[in-house]
This record gives C-alpha cells, sequence and structure tokens, in this order.
C-alpha cells in the first residue's frame, strides 16, 4: 500500500500548530497584515471601476468575483503547499535528512513541518469578500443554481491543486539548485496575479503567452465565466468553461514525478 | 544474522568544478571506497575517522538517507534504499548537530507526537518514557520548551526521542559534541546500560577519545573512503602506542626540560609540549617528573584525538 503520509501530516502539523500559537501576537498581526494588504488588490479593482464601466467586457461584481476565486484558490495553495519554498534550506543545512530517518514521505513531513497558519490572510480576506459579493445580489442570475455552485466547487479545487503542484514543481528545482528559490517565487506568485483579471484584460501578446505557456486562463477565468454569467468575448466553449479546472491533473502528476526524481537525486548525491 | 552486512560499500559523488568565467568541469569524489564491514547484534563500535574520511556519507547509505553508489548493503535485514519505511521504524538516529524536536514546545509534547509518528501503542510509550526519563535523568526537564534547554539537557531529549520507539540498532552520530562533563557522563552511562540491557546495538561516530574508551570494545577507523582497522580498541592502542601529552608554562622562557620518559616535540615562548607513554607513566608521575626538573608555572594535559591515532597509523 502506497503511504501518502497524511498520518504523519496530521501529527506534525498539529505540534506545528501547537508551536505557531505559542506566539499569539505575532500570529494575530501577521495574519490580519496579510489580509489587509492583499485585500487592497481587490480595493484597487473598486477603485478601477469608478473611472470605467467594465474590465475585458466584465463588470464590477464580476471582475471582483473572479478575483476573489483566484485570491482563495491561490491563498489555500500558499496556506497547505508554500511551505515547500523552505526546501533549500533544508537541502542546504541537511535537515531533510531528519525526514528521511522517519517512516513517512519527505514532502507531507516537509509540507506539516513548516505550515505557518499566520499565512491564512488570502483566505480569509478573499471568503468575505465572496460571501459579501452573493449576499448582495452583485452577480446576474439566470442559469442552473447548482451547476454554477457545484461548478465554483470544482473550479476552487482544481485551481488550488494546480498552484499547489505549482509550488512543489518549481521549488523541486531546490535538488538541483540550492540558490533557485527566487525564480520559483517569480513563476508562482506573478501567475497568481495573472489570474486575478479577466483575461482579455491583458494585450495580445500577453494573452497568448498565458494562454499558450500555462494553463493559468482555464483554471480560473474559464470556470468564472460560466459561475458569473460573464460575457464570453474570448469565445470560450462551454465544455472548456467546466473542464478548465481539470488542467490541475497533468501538473500534478508533473510534480509529483519531478519531486520524485529530484529527492532521489538528493538521495543519491547528498546535500 | 549480522545486524549490519555490507559488502565493498561504495560512494561516489558527482562535484563541479569552476573552469573558465563559465565553464564547469565534472569531477568525480570516491567518498567511500569498497568499505566491507560485518556488525552483530548488540554490538558497540566506535566508528572514527577524521574530518572528510568517509564517516558521515557510511552512517547516511547504513541509515536509508544516501544511497550506494555500488555495493550491496542489508540493515536489520532490511534493504535501506527500497525499504526506507520499514527501516525508519527498526533503527534510532541522532545527528548531534541537528535537532528532531519541536524547538517550542515542552520536551513531553515532542515525545507524544513521536509517538503517533511511529504507531506505538500507549502503553508501550508511557513505559518506555518512565524507563529513558530515569535512565538519562530528564523527568523534571518534559515540561520544559526545548528551546530553554541547555545543550546537554536537549542532547539528553534528543536521545530519548530516537529510542522511544524500541529501535534495535542505534546510529549516533557526535553525541557527545559540546556537552558539559555531566551531560557527557549521563549519555554514555545510558548508552552502556541500553546495551547491557536491551542489547541495543550502536553504532557511534565520534571525536573524543573517552567516548570510545568508555563504550566501545571494537572501533572500526576510516579513512579515505576505506577501513583502516578493524578491531579491538585495546589492539589499536598496543600497536599505534598510547600517547599522551604534557602541556607545560615555565617561569623562564629559555628553560631547558629533560626528564626520563617525556620527550619535548614542541615549544614556544614559556611553553613546552612533552609526549609520553600511557601505559608505561601514569599522569601524575609525569607531572612529578617534570616538576623536579625545572620551574613549572601552569600545567595541562592534552587528551589525544582521533586524528593523533589514525595520523600514528601512517607514521609507523
Amino acid at each position: 500500500m502506497v503511504d501518502l503520509g497524511g498520518r504523519a501530516y496530521r501529527t506534525i502539523l498539529v505540534g506545528q500548530l501547537r508551536s505557531e500559537l505559542q506566539y499569539r501576537v505575532s500570529f494575530i498581526v501577521f495574519l490580519a497584515s496579510q489580509a489587509i494588504i492583499t485585500g487592497l488588490d481587490m480595493f484597487q479593482i473598486v477603485v478601477l471601476f469608478d473611472a470605467v464601466d467594465s474590465i475585458g467586457s466584465w463588470n464590477r461584481g464580476q471582475v471582483l468575483f473572479l478575483g476573489a476565486m483566484s485570491t482563495l484558490a491561490f491563498g489555500l495553495a500558499d496556506l497547505f503547499a508554500s511551505p515547500v519554498e523552505l526546501l533549500d534550506r533544508h537541502v542546504k543545512q541537511g535537515t531533510l535528512d531528519n525526514f528521511l530517518t522517519r517512516p513517512a514521505p519527505v514532502l507531507s513531513q516537509l509540507l506539516a513541518h513548516e505550515f505557518a497558519l499566520r499565512r491564512g490572510g488570502r483566505v480569509v480576506q478573499s471568503s468575505v469578500l465572496l460571501v459579501v459579493l452573493v449576499a448582495t445580489g452583485s452577480l446576474p442570475s439566470g442559469g442552473s443554481l447548482v451547476g454554477r455552485v457545484v461548478l465554483a466547487g470544482i473550479a476552487v479545487v482544481g485551481a488550488t491543486l494546480t498552484f499547489s503542484a505549482t509550488f512543489v514543481l518549481l521549488n523541486s528545482v531546490c535538488f538541483w539548485s540550492p540558490d533557485a528559490r527566487e525564480s520559483a517565487n517569480a513563476a508562482t506568485y506573478g501567475g497568481a496575479l495573472a489570474t486575478q483579471y479577466p483575461v482579455n484584460a491583458f494585450e495580445r501578446w500577453f494573452r497568448r503567452a498565458l494562454l499558450f505557456l500555462t494553463p493559468l486562463p482555464l483554471i480560473v477565468y474559464a470556470p468564472a465565466i460560466y459561475i458569473a454569467r460573464a460575457p464570453n468575448p474570448l469565445g470560450i466553449p462551454l465544455w472548456l468553461q467546466w473542464c478548465g479546472p481539470l488542467v490541475f491533473v497533468p501538473v500534478v502528476a508533473c510534480a509529483f514525478v519531478v519531486w520524485s526524481v529530484g529527492l532521489r537525486r538528493y538521495e543519491g548525491a547528498g546535500s | 544474522m549480522s545486524v549490519i552486512e555490507a559488502d565493498d560499500l561504495s560512494k561516489t559523488f558527482r562535484v563541479y568544478r569552476r573552469a573558465g568565467r563559465f565553464r564547469r568541469r565534472r569531477e568525480n569524489v570516491e567518498a567511500v571506497r569498497g568499505v566491507t564491514l560485518r556488525v552483530e547484534r548488540g554490538e558497540m563500535v566506535g566508528y572514527l575517522g577524521p574530518n572528510g574520511a568517509g564517516k558521515s556519507t557510511t552512517i547516511k547509505m547504513l541509515t536509508g538517507i544516501l544511497h550506494p553508489t555500488s555495493g550491496t548493503l542489508r540493515v536489520a535485514g532490511l534493504e535501506p534504499r527500497s525499504q526506507r519505511h520499514d527501516l525508519a521504524r527498526r533503527i534510532g538516529v541522532v545527528f548531534g548537530q541537528r535537532s528532531t524536536l519541536w524547538w517550542d514546545l515542552p520536551l513531553g509534547d515532542s515525545f507524544r507526537l513521536l509517538r503517533h509518528l511511529y504507531d506505538v501503542p500507549a502503553d508501550r510509550h508511557a513505559a518506555n518514557i518512565g524507563y529513558f526519563t530515569e535512565l538519562l535523568d530528564a523527568a523534571d526537564l518534559m515540561t520544559v520548551p526545548v528551546r530553554q534547554l541547555s545543550l546537554g539537557q536537549r542532547m539528553r531529549g534528543e536521545l530519548i526521542a530516537a529510542l522511544l520507539h524500541e529501535p534495535e540498532l542505534l546510529f549516533l552520530d557526535e553525541p557527545t559534541i559540546g556537552l558539559d562533563v555531566v551531560s557527557k557522563h549521563a549519555v554514555r552511562e545510558a548508552l552502556a546500560a541500553l546495551n547491557r540491557d536491551r542489547a541495543v546495538t550502536v553504532i557511534l561516530t565520534t571525536h573524543d577519545l573517552a567516548d570510545v574508551e568508555r563504550l566501545c570494545e571494537r572501533v572500526v577507523v576510516i579513512d579515505h573512503g576505506a577501513v583502516q582497522f578493524d578491531g579491538a580498541l585495546s589492539t589499536l592502542r598496543q600497536r599505534y602506542g598510547n600517547d599522551r601529552v604534557l602541556v607545560i608554562e615555565l617561569s623562564d622562557p629559555h628553560g631547558v626540560v629533560a626528564c626520563d620518559g617525556l620527550r619535548e616535540f614542541r615549544s614556544e615562548g614559556p611553553r613546552r609540549w612533552l609526549r609520553f607513554n600511557g601505559d608505561e607513566l601514569t599522569g601524575a608521575e609525569a607531572v612529578s617528573r617534570v616538576m623536579a626538573s625545572a620551574p613549572v608555572v601552569d600545567l595541562t594535559f592534552e587528551e589525544p584525538e582521533i586524528e593523533d591515532v589514525v595520523r600514528r597509523m601512517y607514521s609507523s
């Protein structure tokens, strides 16, 4: 039986949470400031709509919804998967060896060991915004309500898994070159920003680059068209609006393979 | 069946060195070359060698952290490469310089978390905590956050943490480095008791010859990646001498020391380094002979390091 390390993950996570809450003030300040600072991105959208009526032919409620959904998914990935960024330190200091002498997968131990609940600011902020948008009726009605809710769930889970796998994939580079963390950051955090706006708001060349080099527009923008009953100027077909989030399958598989190859390299070469 | 069966174990690292502005040259460094080793259940083996000799690389292969480049290896009947998780349940590992404890939590909390990590039944765990905290005199430390422990206290905690899942084989990499005298003693006595009462096999790397003297009947000396000596400590002593060093400071920088059994091999200002054979002369006799022959202001013993022993192996 393959041990995915769920038990080890929960155990180490409990220890990590208890450690983090030893410093309560620091925890609250960090969480609140992250929620506020990343919330400014959304405030910026509100300010923009003071000057314009639409971005990429979407109205204010729809753009905010897209931003909130993207931020929620990225926030969840940032919370659960970004601990992998500390791989470089564990490789350099040789503390990865500790994980290798325990009866559990290294990745699940690392993710739990470096978990920081204070990084949940984005999740708090975007969840609040989503509730407000729905409660104030900022999205047009129409279509199947059940369908819209289900697709929203699929889209958030799919996007979270895609972002998470991207974190793992890019930081696996540290097995080859422990100093490559910053280049990984540019791709993960930069990519998240690109999913917050309707794709056709970007210049044509950038849009092409996004579409063909990365699956980013498919994971949030495509399903948001259906969920937010938004205009579809690029003519993305209905099936793709539903299947876009499935991009996570190849990305997760790819991350798993690269991580495994990287770890095997470490076991062959040491730090 | 031996607990450790290593045959012709080798490890080659690929190292890239700069050659010109952008070019890199690939070099192969053989950290371990053809190590063959048998360790039986209940043995305590001192694994010695100077820095960079291949000590840590061997330990990492035995614990499943690194994969051998060639050779065959069985630890506790398992193949470390493919059966890492199973092996982890049967061995305990303490790296002197790295902690496995939760820095901000009380020691007892770390132990509870480790119980879940290793699936130890609650009653076994409670019994083990009782036994090991008494053995290492750590009962008072259970409620103290690890960050507030002294190095010696923390090391005792690390040792308990490595033992709670009842490993049959214990790997210790420099367990006494930087410890105070009391903690060193506690750690050594605990290891001796474990080996005696529970027949735990212990592999110990150390720079401290006193650790080896107290604990290990068998020593394996490795240098340049190959085993240079494998046998009883007393044999190593007989073969390569039991030299000790007495350092004295004279009242007169130009003073001359000449006495039987002690040979001056270094001088620096008023200081003289004298070598004598520990089998022929006790420390007290050496001191009284020197005191009788010259006006001594201050004196101290330099205990022999593993490096000295290894160096002597080559020079003889």
